[in-house]
Order: structure tokens, then C-alpha cells, then sequence
């Protein structure tokens, strides 16, 4: 069976996406945090919670709704579909109301398997999060499986 | 909320268990809050398409619902410093469990670390995302 991974796809390995900065505010942790629990969100009628002096701490996982900008060329993905493989986290500190968290994803390792859905791409890279003072705030090592339907030819 | 304190953790205890029903609404909360669309979360014909049963558990909810359980067990000067999970089977809307063992406990640098085993459990009791934590909790004398 031929590889599915090219020599551009091995250009990648070290690369790292444009910074991208999110301002996270009082009703985004509400709403993540509703999410996790399964609740509907509360409904905010202050239109400035993030005002209020009670701390409103963010579950740990907002920091995947952070989403990184993609590779600039863009990665040449030849699958259609993506599963997530698993992630490693290190949280430094809590997320709260009033950050402004900046994400850097780098490309660390492609690599290739056949499995159940036939031949598939995993690519390992590591997502950095800094505050607005350039401290960071957590990391993030994840694996994303691509597999399916041809989006490309390769 | 309650707060276990570091000196009265054993190795072999934990957090109670969490088993709490995934419903399709929370899939597309999550969806919307997490910024992850892919179809395969909500819509079922996708799914099927895909090679699935039906609409499938995003990877990082089952994450943040370890982690939720974690930083509850933790309370609010406790904190999950380390998370790692590896998603070794597909999940489907329904019940689901998490778990945690503790598996080791030390101080560093002052501050009361404990170690555990996580585990995310399907409907059948199935383990389908194994990982590993690492939890700081409030000493006595904090």
C-alpha cells in the first residue's frame, strides 16, 4: 500500500499557526460550564456580569474552544473526516473572566496507520495558550486521526 | 461545595464516580461552545455515512466531564494541574460514568499533589477513554 503522507505534509513537522487571541468574558465560561454540566445556559440579564465581584472559574477543557488558526499554507489533508486520538494537558492556571488567551498550535509528528476505517493520518502537535502578559497559561498535546473519504489526491 | 483535603486521601480512593446521562441537546451545546461542528456530533445520517452508529460523544466533552468531575473532588482551592486521555473507543449519546483512582500522592514545592487514574465509561461499563490525572488539594494549614 502506498503512503498517504507526502513530502509537503513532512514540510509541516515544526511549523506553527498564526497566533490567534481570544477575550473570554463572564457568560462564555457560563455557557461552556452549563455545557459541561448538561444544563441549558443561564439566562444573563446583567449586561455586565463580568462586573460582578463573584469569580466565575472556567472548567479547564475552554481552552479547546480556543481554536487555533490553521497552518499558513494550509495543511493538505487528504482524508474527509477527523476523530480526535486523545490529549495531554498541563494547566499552569485557571481560565477566568478578563483573559485574553493567545493559542500557537505546532506541528511535532505525522505518522500513519491502517485500522478499522482503512488507511488513517494521525498528527501530533502541541497548542500553546499565553495570557495578555505572555505567561502561559496551559498546553496542550493532541492527536487528530484523519480517515474516510479522499478530500484530496494523494 | 466539599473539599477533601490532601492529608486524607488514600491510594486506592478517589472521587466518587459521576454517571449522568449525554443527551443529544448537550452534543450541540457542546458543538456550539466548543466551536467543534463536525457533523458527526449532531447530525446522524453524517454519522452513519461516517461508518458510525449513530452521532458520537466529542473526544473533549468526555475530557471536560473527567476534568468537571476532578475539579469538583478538588474543590475551589484544589486545582487539576495534568489531564491526559487517550479516546480508544466511540461513544454514543446515553450514560455514561467517570472514574478515578488514586494511584499516588506527594508534596512538591508545598503544595499536595495526588495522582489518579481516570476512565470514561460507556452504557455497557465498557472503558473507552483511559487516562491519567494529576490533582492539587488543599493541605491542612493552607
Amino acid at each position: 500500500m502506498s503512503s498517504v503522507i507526502t513530502d509537503e505534509m513532512r514540510s509541516f513537522i515544526g511549523a506553527e499557526s498564526p497566533p490567534v487571541t481570544y477575550h473570554v468574558s463572564h457568560r462564555e465560561i457560563a455557557r461552556f460550564n452549563a455545557a459541561i454540566r448538561g444544563v441549558l445556559p443561564p439566562v444573563e440579564s446583567d449586561p455586565t456580569p463580568e462586573k460582578r465581584e463573584e469569580p466565575i472559574e472556567a472548567n479547564p477543557l475552554i481552552l479547546r474552544s480556543f481554536i487555533t488558526a490553521p497552518f499558513d499554507p494550509p495543511f493538505p489533508e487528504p482524508f474527509h473526516d477527523v476523530l480526535d486520538g486523545g490529549s495531554r494537558f498541563n494547566f499552569i492556571r485557571p481560565v477566568v473572566a478578563g483573559d485574553a488567551i493567545t493559542v500557537v498550535r505546532k506541528m511535532q509528528d505525522i505518522f500513519e496507520k491502517s485500522g478499522r476505517f482503512g488507511p488513517m493520518l494521525f498528527k501530533v502537535t502541541e497548542v500553546s495558550y499565553s495570557d495578555a502578559y505572555g505567561e502561559l497559561v496551559a498546553t496542550q498535546e493532541s492527536t487528530s486521526i484523519s480517515y474516510g473519504r479522499l478530500s484530496v489526491s494523494v | 461545595m466539599t473539599k477533601v483535603m490532601f492529608e486524607d486521601v488514600d491510594i486506592g480512593g478517589g472521587p466518587e464516580s459521576v454517571t449522568q446521562d449525554v443527551t443529544p441537546r448537550q452534543l450541540v451545546q457542546y458543538a456550539a461552545v466548543s466551536q467543534d461542528f463536525t457533523p458527526i456530533h449532531y447530525n446522524t445520517d453524517y454519522a452513519r455515512s461516517a461508518g458510525h452508529d449513530d452521532i458520537i460523544i466529542h473526544g473533549a466533552l468526555k475530557t471536560a466531564l473527567l476534568s468537571q468531575m476532578l475539579a469538583d473532588w478538588a474543590g475551589d482551592i484544589g486545582a487539576v494541574k495534568n489531564l491526559e486521555t487517550s479516546y480508544r473507543g466511540i461513544d454514543y449519546a446515553g450514560a455514561v460514568t467517570c472514574a478515578g483512582t488514586v494511584t499516588g500522592k506527594r508534596v512538591e514545592g508545598g503544595v499536595g499533589l495526588v495522582d489518579l487514574d481516570i476512565e470514561f465509561r460507556n452504557a455497557d461499563g465498557v472503558v473507552t477513554t483511559p487516562g491519567k490525572a494529576t490533582v492539587a488539594l488543599t493541605m491542612r494549614g493552607d
